[in-house]
């Protein structure tokens, strides 16, 4: 299958799904006004994938910001990772937080809590 | 012979004041998203250069982000009343620094169903404590599906608990069927030294009084 290849802007983040090392990772800025837009071709992409998943799939976020319709759609995409998860692929979550901003290290946690997936807090450091 | 006048704007006056009041940025007027997407990059470049610390920085701009897409979104939208130019020129945005944090004032024309809606949401969430606010956020969030908008509620409740809840509404009857709707929000930033010669007032958040 295709991969996809986006380039960030202002309001959207890089997206990066490669279907064939199961790699895919999301990162920028998320706060666009149409986040169904921007979401369902990845939501679509990942049921694409799931019927061929590699051995292991490793999502990765490193947000700075996202709007609230943004979180909706990054929990879609959890929860699309979480059934490939417990239908026994193995599959991981890294979340990247600056050591400074509390609200994405709350964010982190909260998805934690939503889904059952194995996801990793990683801490990252940059000057203010 | 005297002094041509150019006008009767007292711009010394405004400027004390503006600086007074430590104005990081202001818009009045209609919104569209290129608008929102500059007044966005703006208030991050501003506070990156004034060296905001990083969570200061971050909760403000979201809270912006989510404050100013709700502005964009739900304005009440009129074709061929005699208030559609006003209602579409109602957004408003200030953020000013204060002694005991930043401070967002926010709002924007309603339809009476919308702030009826709104009033009910806000009762809701008022009465939440920060554990209370947590879980009906998370709850809120696990039960919304694609592709809903969200509703106001997952914004509301975000952005209260990215506030600590120090957040004021008001709603302004404007008696011809529309409401100013109204958001005062503080985002503290205690450790943070004010700019030298600034003497900003500390302002602490009960209600909005009055515009």
């Amino acid at each position: 299958m295709d991969n996809i290849q986006i380039s960030g802007t202002s309001k959207t983040p890089d997206v990066n799904f490669d279907a064939g090392s199961g790699k895919l990772e999301i990162s920028g800025r998320s706060i666009p006004e149409n986040s169904y837009q921007f979401y369902e071709p990845l939501l679509s992409w990942l049921d694409g994938y799931s019927g061929q998943p590699k051995d292991t799939t490793m999502l990765t976020f490193k947000l700075d910001y996202f709007n609230t319709s943004s979180s909706m759609y990054i929990l879609g995409i959890l929860k699309k990772l979480e059934k490939l998860y417990l239908a026994g692929h193995k599959a991981n979550v890294k979340w990247y937080y600056d050591a400074d901003d509390e609200d994405m290290l709350q964010t982190g946690e909260d998805l934690k809590q939503i889904v059952k997936i194995p996801i990793d807090m990683v801490e990252i450091n940059q000057e203010a | 012979m005297n002094e041509p006048v150019i006008s009767d704007f007292d711009i010394h006056k405004t400027y004390n004041l503006l600086k007074g009041e430590q104005i990081v940025l202001s818009h009045f007027g209609r919104l569209d998203g290129d608008l929102v997407d500059m007044l966005i990059q703006l208030t991050d470049k501003k506070l990156s250069k004034s060296n905001t610390r990083i969570r200061v920085r971050k909760k403000i701009v979201n809270i912006l982000v989510e404050c100013l897409q709700n502005s964009l979104n739900y304005t009440a939208d009129l074709d061929n009343s005699p208030e559609a130019e006003s209602i579409a020129e109602s957004p408003f945005l200030i953020l000013s620094r204060q002694k005991n944090g930043y401070f967002i004032y926010t709002g924007n024309c309603i339809t009476v169903e919308q702030a009826d809606f709104l009033r009910s949401k806000i009762d809701e969430l008022s009465t939440l404590n920060t554990e209370e606010l947590h879980n009906y956020y998370l709850q809120t969030l696990n039960k919304e599906t694609l592709p809903d908008s969200g509703g106001a509620g997952l914004g509301l409740a975000d952005i209260m608990r990215r506030a600590k809840q120090n957040v004021a509404f008001e709603f302004y009857d404007l008696e011809n069927g529309y409401f100013l709707f109204c958001l005062l929000i503080q985002v503290e930033a205690p450790d943070e030294s004010l700019p030298t010669g600034t003497t900003p007032q500390t302002t602490q958040i009960t209600e909005i009084k009055e515009i």
